[in-house]
């Protein structure tokens, strides 16, 4: 009886052996989705830190703000990447489905940027005439002081962040024109800009290779600014926002050691490196 | 589309070079003029198919505007003792039964939103019937986008358990409380919402209108109309990890004595008993409510989220002698019988706790006296024309629910209902002997299936 018992308790201490050692040796895994302005970026400090923390996966995938933030509240994402705020409606299905309101980390500023063509000759605009041109209100380069051709308009569909956060911002909550082109992700938008001589399209400070940045007034009579370090750090640029990541919960373990890391000086050296602006 | 457009012509032109360059000069401007002709004819295609996108992408754009919800909740329950529980419960059980297997709920719900205006239709379809939850169309002011009105059948604007949607509740049934008051959440009436999106008032909203007041779909039957309304504010205190909300609601109203018997019979109460009056068909009874309601949210690292909610409501109810629901114009098809009005009071609590992403554990703790003004041994006694309707109960409830996925949810509860007892309501019926807490405590099993 006395020699079962002993067989019994050594087979069940080397099973919780093994199960630890298999919980111990499995690698962490933290998972990030949502908008497509941040994608980029968010790629870049999974690959750097997934270097420097072998034990550690980061999985990143786009998809859009509020694509990121359904994930969120179904629970399919430890993490959302977001462009714009969480809506009160959202942070209400986050209450009622975990009993939090969600937890909210600013990860770096962007300053939502015009992009034209190369080969157009305007230089800026005021945030009334980008109002006119996404309203259809202006619809001819020659109105704003560009050559006599139609503008062809560019934006990205209504479950990116950018999208939203341009429309509340800058058009008023109005909705765009019909004529808009929905694009699936900034780079795609700068990709239409650059083979279209007459296109206009706006995202992320980040993307804007090869193609022109239109500076940005915040009235006719105002200085005009480029989306820099400077001007959009000190709020000049009239269209500045902030990144953010959102959890359900207050991260802790290897969840909050990421995202200590994305706030510290490694992870903000990468937002300058990757074209968008520092929170620290 | 452009770019394999651009690519075909392009392998076109490189073939077409390659056979001009092994011909004569005739031959080449022949063949020129037969790629020219062929670049034509694709980028008329092209064309075509860019058209016919955009005539997709446009339909597609306005179907997304349509959204399909629904969910179905199928459940097992099991009472203590055979046929005693009541629906209050979770289940209705006939004197032979002690479990029995049905569908709570089965609603598909259609909205349609074009920014500025919704139109919303649910119906559920259930062991109990097929029937119209929600029938209305709201319409958003487009200058500050801040106020909203409502026509239609809609949850009445009360307090917050009404809103809460039982496929998010953590206990199968609302409390007995709101089960007795609020019969149905919906009302068809008209409703204004205030809520301010952004700024200094972005804490509040409001909401009030005025209701039939005797339920969807019976039909209205006095000059009188309900006037249902609830001040809210929400302060979501992210840094802390935590939010507060709650609301103060008023419902004010009139029901007509539909009763016939002496003329129509109406009784109120004075001191431990009821004061019977007659010639008062036809008259008006007040039917007053007010409640005050909070909601606690609070993120516990490591652990989860915790919900601490509540709910305390007092007035004054028009009901009839079996019944502490309101009174309604007709029962069965024919006049209702006399009218007695209660003072009443009754609250709920709820702690809900998450347990990582998947799991909840509930307790929850409700109360509703009908009638505060009689308790105990009062109940029932010669003369007073109380009932066991005035007893009090108190209900206990325990919980964990199981969230499969983002679709299914699974949940365990068991509740506990214990009434006051009187020695006047001795019967030898064991479902109505209320000198002793009846044993009719209620176990639920329940999977629901959310889309």
């Amino acid at each position: 009886m006395k020699q079962r018992l002993t067989r019994l308790a050594v087979t069940l201490a080397v099973a919780l052996a093994c199960v630890v050692a298999f919980v111990a040796a499995s690698k962490k895994t933290i998972t990030v989705k949502g908008s497509d302005t941040l994608v980029i970026l968010a790629q870049r400090w999974a690959e750097k830190y997934m270097a420097n923390h072998p034990d550690v996966v980061v999985q990143v995938t786009g998809g859009g703000s509020g694509t990121g933030i359904s994930a969120l509240i179904n629970g399919t994402t430890d993490f959302a990447n977001a462009s714009r705020e969480m809506k009160k409606s959202e942070m209400n299905k986050l209450k009622q489905r975990y009993n939090t309101l969600g937890h909210e980390i600013k990860v770096a500023k962007d300053g939502i940027t015009l992009y034209t063509n190369s080969a157009n000759p305007i230089e800026e605009l005021s945030l009334a005439q980008i109002k006119a041109i996404y309203l259809s209100e202006i619809t001819n380069w020659s109105d704003v002081g560009g050559p006599d051709a139609p503008i062809v308009l560019y934006g990205r569909e209504n479950s990116s962040g950018t999208f939203v956060y341009f429309r509340d911002n800058v058009l008023g909550g109005k909705d765009y024109s019909p004529s808009m082109q929905s694009l699936p992700g900034t780079a795609a938008v700068v990709n239409a800009v650059v083979k279209d001589k007459n296109g206009i399209g706006y995202g992320g400070a980040a993307y804007a290779e090869g193609i022109r940045i239109i500076k940005v007034k915040a009235d006719a009579n105002s200085p005009a600014y480029a989306p820099t370090a400077e001007s959009v750090s000190s709020n000049q640029y009239p269209i500045a926002r902030y990144l953010y990541m959102y959890s359900r919960s207050k991260p802790t373990g290897f969840m909050k050691e990421y995202i200590d890391w994305i706030l510290g000086p490694e992870g903000q050296e990468l937002v300058s490196k990757v074209g968008y602006f520092p929170v620290r | 589309m452009k770019k394999l457009g651009l690519l075909l012509c392009g392998l076109v032109l490189m073939a077409q070079a390659q056979a001009a360059g092994d011909a004569g000069p005739a031959e080449a401007s022949l063949q020129a003029d037969e790629t020219k002709e062929k670049i034509d004819a694709i980028e008329g295609k092209l064309g075509g198919l860019e058209e016919s996108f955009l005539e997709v992408k446009s339909t597609v754009g306005k179907l997304s505007k349509l959204k399909v919800s629904g969910y179905m909740q199928a459940q097992f329950c099991v009472a203590e003792t055979l046929g005693v529980a009541t629906s209050k419960s979770g289940a209705k059980f006939d004197s032979e039964t002690q479990t029995r297997f049905f569908i709570r709920r089965g609603r598909l719900k259609f909205a349609y939103s074009n920014g500025l205006s919704d139109y919303v239709l649910q119906f559920d379809a259930s062991s109990g019937g097929f029937e119209i939850k929600d029938a209305y169309i709201s319409l958003t002011e487009p200058w500050l986008r801040n106020f909203a009105a409502t026509m239609g059948i809609f949850n009445r604007p009360f307090g917050y358990e009404i809103a809460y949607s039982s496929s998010s509740r953590e206990s199968p049934e609302r409390s007995r409380l709101f089960q007795t008051l609020f019969p149905k959440e919906q009302e068809i009436g008209a409703q204004l919402a205030f809520a301010a999106g952004d700024g200094p008032l972005s804490f509040l909203n409001v909401k009030g209108g005025v209701f039939n007041g005797v339920t969807p779909f019976q039909l209205e039957n006095d000059l009188n109309k309900d006037v249902i309304g609830r001040i809210g504010f929400e302060f979501p205190l992210r840094d802390a990890g935590m939010g507060i909300d709650g609301g103060f609601s008023g419902y004010y109203g009139n029901v007509t004595n539909t009763d016939t018997l002496n003329g129509g019979e109406a009784y109120e109460m004075d001191g431990t008993g009821f004061v019977r009056s007659t010639g008062c068909g036809g008259d008006d009874f007040s039917r007053k409510y007010f409640g005050v309601d909070l909601q606690y949210y609070l993120d516990i690292p490591v652990i989860g989220g915790a919900t601490l909610r509540g709910e305390y409501l007092w007035g004054l109810q028009p009901g009839t002698a079996k019944s502490s629901s309101f009174y309604q114009p007709s029962a069965g098809g024919v006049p209702n019988g006399a009218v007695y009005s209660r003072n009443f009071n009754g609250m709920y609590f709820y702690w809900v706790q998450c347990w990582g992403k998947k799991v909840q554990s509930v307790l929850k703790f409700d109360m509703y006296d009908p009638n505060v003004d009689v308790g105990g041994d009062d109940i029932g006694a010669s003369g007073s024309y109380t009932t066991s309707t005035d007893l009090k109960f108190n209900t206990l409830g325990l919980g964990l629910i199981y969230d499969w996925d983002a679709n299914v949810r699974l949940m365990a509860y068991y509740d506990m209902p214990k009434n006051e007892t009187s020695e006047n309501l001795e019967s030898s019926n064991p479902y109505k002997d209320f000198s002793r807490n009846l044993p009719d405590n209620v176990f639920t099993l329940r999977v629901q299936y959310k889309f």
